[in-house]
């Protein structure tokens, strides 16, 4: 099988080096994905993807600022920590700002 | 207030403070605790971190982290147990309930039992009661280790279970107990079958045709009635206890 691209978007050289899977998604999806990485400037950035049934959407979440995020293992909500302190990102749907 | 400033202060929000371990965890976990049998209830969050040093932490949104150990090198969650194995080659288990309501200061005890040199934990399946783990040269062994064989016999044991027919052919529960399973789980893993009857000796009592029925075997239930004694066992010592050459029960 020949991989699909599934998101192609604005960031700069990002490179991804976590990534978790859920499949209890909320609303109308039906599973979620979770990727957390770095840009080219060296800034970390976390991206989530909400899997429809024909479509994957992007949704917005808020900007790390800084270097040495790692996810939390969960059961599906989205739980990030760094230097000890434990964060819960609550995204929200792009379109909900259009 | 215009929509901009309600999406500026989700904005603001988004990334909400829950624990803080006051050191770097290389692993972070968390895991949703039913407060009751009842679903709609909130349930509680645990978190669990181990720090790269070994120090094993757990907290809640309401509570001051908890050590749990100072030398684990790995942990896992197997239905309400938090397993975790340690450089003096023990694994301990202990409940993920009672971590979640109990305050830092009051001790949650626990079981431990001996595992092979270097052992880490790879997963555990509670379904057939096992822990999986890697050796240190890289073989994998599974375990079933008591305390998560009892916890499926208890369940097991007290276990509502559905009934086909009644004589209205209306479909329901009856308290019958999985008697089956949980004999068959004493049998394979050579636990005292009274453990079956000191669950609950009346509630037993009340479910004893159940248990025919379950276990209509002639050979179990002679197994079963020569098992039968005068022993508490919930007073049995652990095997740490045990020494060789020591009684295996306390006799009433």
């Amino acid at each position: 099988m020949t991989p699909d691209l599934i998101w192609s978007g604005p960031l700069e050289g990002a490179r991804f080096r976590e990534i978790a899977v859920s499949t209890n998604g909320s609303g109308g999806a039906i599973g979620r994905i979770t990727a957390l990485g770095f840009e080219s400037n060296g800034i970390d950035v976390l991206q989530i993807f909400d899997i429809e049934q024909e479509k994957v959407n992007a949704l917005e979440v808020p900007s790390l600022g800084s270097l040495g995020w790692r996810l939390a293992l969960t059961c599906g909500a989205i739980v990030l920590h760094r230097n000890g302190k434990v964060l819960e990102c609550t995204p929200v749907p792009v379109q909900a700002r259009v | 207030m215009t929509l901009d400033t309600l999406l500026g202060d989700i904005g603001t929000k988004r990334l909400i403070p829950c624990v803080d371990f006051g050191r770097p965890c290389d692993v972070v976990r968390v895991i949703d605790i039913p407060q009751s049998s009842d679903s709609s209830a909130a349930a509680t969050s645990l978190f669990l971190g181990l720090t790269c040093s070994g120090t094993f932490l757990s907290a809640t949104l309401s509570s001051s982290p908890r050590t749990l150990a100072q030398n684990a090198n790995s942990f896992t969650i197997s239905g309400d147990f938090v397993v975790y194995t340690t450089s003096a080659h023990e694994a301990h288990f202990v409940s993920a309930s009672l971590l979640a309501t109990a305050d830092a200061s009051t001790d949650v005890g626990g079981e431990q039992r001996r595992v092979e040199r270097g052992s880490r934990i790879v997963t555990s399946v509670p379904s057939t009661m096992s822990l999986v783990l890697q050796m240190p040269r890289g073989n994998l062994e599974t375990v079933n280790p008591r305390p998560m064989v009892m916890a499926n016999i208890h369940a097991d044991t007290d276990a509502w279970v559905f009934s086909s027919c009644d004589e209205v052919c209306t479909h329901r529960y009856q308290q019958r107990g999985n008697y089956r399973k949980a004999f068959l789980a004493c049998r394979k893993h050579r636990i005292d079958l009274n453990v079956i009857v000191d669950r609950n000796p009346k509630l037993f009592r009340e479910r004893l045709s159940s248990f025919i029925e379950q276990v209509s075997d002639v050979d179990y239930v002679n197994l079963f009635l020569t098992n039968l004694g005068f022993v508490v066992f919930s007073n049995l010592p652990t095997r740490a206890d045990r020494g060789p050459g020591k009684v295996r029960s306390h006799q009433r």
